[in-house]
């Protein structure tokens, strides 16, 4: 079989759209590119009734090619329909099923931070805010972890400032919160796939991408991932993945 | 008698633009912000602000903490999404230079929601297990008391004034957005007076024919400025795209203050009206950005 050529942006859209599931409902917030790509690609395969609602412009379930500005008047072009934010911030608390996230620092229990690095008065670096994440960390029934690159310094023991809740400080710690059910369900980096331990909820490995050694995803994490004895390859983008995810939904070229 | 018109010009609308007011600002993000006024209001240097924004604000934000017409800001987001940080925000939040009061996007509804609604607080799960709750001492953990269940109290946030873009309105306020309308509606419905700028005004009889389309009614608007490319450099949803050539230039100037000075002398304060803003900016550009 001849070896497909792809960009780190499509592998992550394509290992999130396997794991979206038929019938679900998600939501999307800025940056959003790749999440976006998941699920165009996920409708125009295995999932025809998930539905998704633009977080920003207020579009849903939007047909086309995929926009650069979440809030751009473009992404409520082919929608279903256009909601206000405080509507669409009623339908989250729904609990919705999934919910895309980043962050500057991700810590091992899946904790994010958007808002500064160092101390909260004196930061090192201010970031925009907490983004939503709080209320999409705690209320949808799973999140995903998306980065764009893997580095010591944005995977760490502990963020510097919860902005949205993981599993906290692991074991029950989040529900002893106060915080719905739910979760990180996994963190996709260009190095791996990163789920959580069902009972201690520290982020473990789950599978090398394609052409990544082992040692390099340990240098290049800031603290201690659990490691299982056998480590699968992430499975690379298939030939179908990769046209429909080029031909229909991204035919720009964003995430080339 | 005759039913009154709201129309004004930008000028007499920034007069009810104060020092030291609470002030809410329409749009998200990149797209649909008030930019003429905002222009205003750093040109008549005002001072003191509460700002409080949309769920993600951006320029609009950035351009009045830049021009030292901020005290506090409560925002959930302040950035560029593929644009980038937003400079003056960042600089002066890392040297402590403003005051954050540090809020989540459901905070900003519950809080205009509780405003709008004459309430001591709206209730909320969101902020349990963040950061959020130690830096920000506005907003209160409780038991509720119907089911004992731990609760986050958001207290009311009640704008003296809102401004807002939108895409057209009849000369009594009738508003019509021809995208989102974001948290538009909300902020005129919190707060004690209400200013909409507009791409168009339409005779009533254009509103009349599609009522549905009406975002927000007169009755909550103070005053409505027709100002063409209003909100330039940002989209006006459905009429023109943000201008992304502007956007590079404010985040090159804002690197450091002398640069950014000259910015802010050659857009707002060596210039004496909108059109003569736009003319700066040429019609070249401003053509290329229409989407009609």
């Amino acid at each position: 079989m001849k070896r497909l050529e792809y960009s780190v942006s499509e592998l992550i859209a394509i290992v999130l759209s396997r794991d979206l599931r038929d019938g679900e409902i998600g939501m999307l917030g800025a940056y959003s590119e790749i999440p976006q790509a998941s699920i165009r690609l996920a409708q125009l395969t295995h999932a025809p009734n998930l539905s998704c609602i633009y977080g920003a412009s207020g579009g849903y379930n939007k047909k086309g090619p995929l926009c650069h500005y979440v809030g751009e008047y473009g992404n409520l072009m082919g929608a279903e329909a256009v909601f206000p934010l405080d509507t669409i911030l009623d339908l989250v608390s729904k609990r919705m099923d999934f919910f895309f996230a980043g962050g500057f620092q991700v810590d091992q229990y899946g904790n994010l931070n958007l808002v500064c690095a160092g101390s909260y008065g004196k930061p090192s670096l201010r970031g925009p805010g907490t983004a939503g994440l709080a209320i999409s960390c705690s209320i949808f029934k799973r999140f995903y972890i998306y980065l764009q690159s893997h580095r010591k310094q944005s995977l760490v023991p502990k963020v510097d400032f919860v902005s949205g809740a993981g599993f906290v400080h692991g074991f029950n710690t989040r529900l002893e919160q106060g915080i719905p059910e739910g979760g990180p369900r996994l963190l996709i980096t260009p190095l791996g796939v990163f789920d959580f331990d069902p009972d201690s909820k520290r982020m473990r490995l789950k599978s090398l991408n394609p052409g990544t050694a082992l040692d390099e995803v340990i240098e290049n994490t800031g603290f201690e991932l659990m490691i299982p004895d056998r480590i699968p390859e992430t499975l690379p983008p298939k030939e179908e993945e990769l046209r429909i995810l080029r031909e229909d939904v991204d035919p720009l070229g964003f995430l080339r | 008698m005759n039913r009154r018109g709201k129309l004004t010009t930008l000028e007499e609308a920034g007069h009810l633009i104060q020092d030291g007011m609470i002030l809410a600002i329409g749009g998200y993000l990149n797209n649909n912000h008030p930019m003429a006024l905002v222009r205003e209001i750093v040109r008549r240097n005002i001072k003191h602000l509460y700002l409080v924004t949309c769920i993600a604000a951006g320029i609009e934000a950035d351009l009045l903490i830049g021009a030292g017409c901020v005290d506090t800001i409560q925002a959930p987001f302040v950035g560029g999404e593929w644009l980038g940080f937003m400079p003056n925000f960042r600089k002066k939040a890392e040297r402590g230079e403003i005051k954050i009061k540090e809020i989540d996007e459901h905070h900003t509804l519950c809080s205009l929601r509780a405003a709008a609604f004459d309430l001591p607080f709206l209730p909320t799960r969101v902020g349990l297990g963040t950061d959020l709750l130690q830096v920000n001492k506005d907003l209160k953990v409780f038991n509720d008391p119907i089911r004992g269940e731990t609760l986050v109290a958001v207290p009311p946030i009640k704008p003296d004034v809102a401004i807002l873009h939108a895409q057209r309105a009849d000369a009594y306020g009738n508003v019509q957005h021809r995208g989102s309308v974001f948290l538009d509606h909300l902020m005129a419905q919190a707060a004690n007076k209400v200013i909409v700028m507009v791409e168009e005004v339409v005779p009533l009889e254009v509103i009349l024919a599609d009522p549905k389309k009406t975002t927000i009614p007169s009755y909550i608007v103070d005053a409505v400025v027709r100002v063409p490319y209003g909100a330039h450099p940002c989209s006006s949803h459905g009429c023109y795209k943000l201008d992304e050539v502007y956007y590079r230039e404010y985040l090159n100037a804002a690197k450091n203050e002398e640069t950014y000075r000259t910015h802010l002398d050659h857009y707002i304060f060596n210039v004496s009206s909108h059109e003569e803003y736009l003319e700066k900016i040429g019609i070249k550009r401003l053509l290329g950005l229409s989407m009609n």
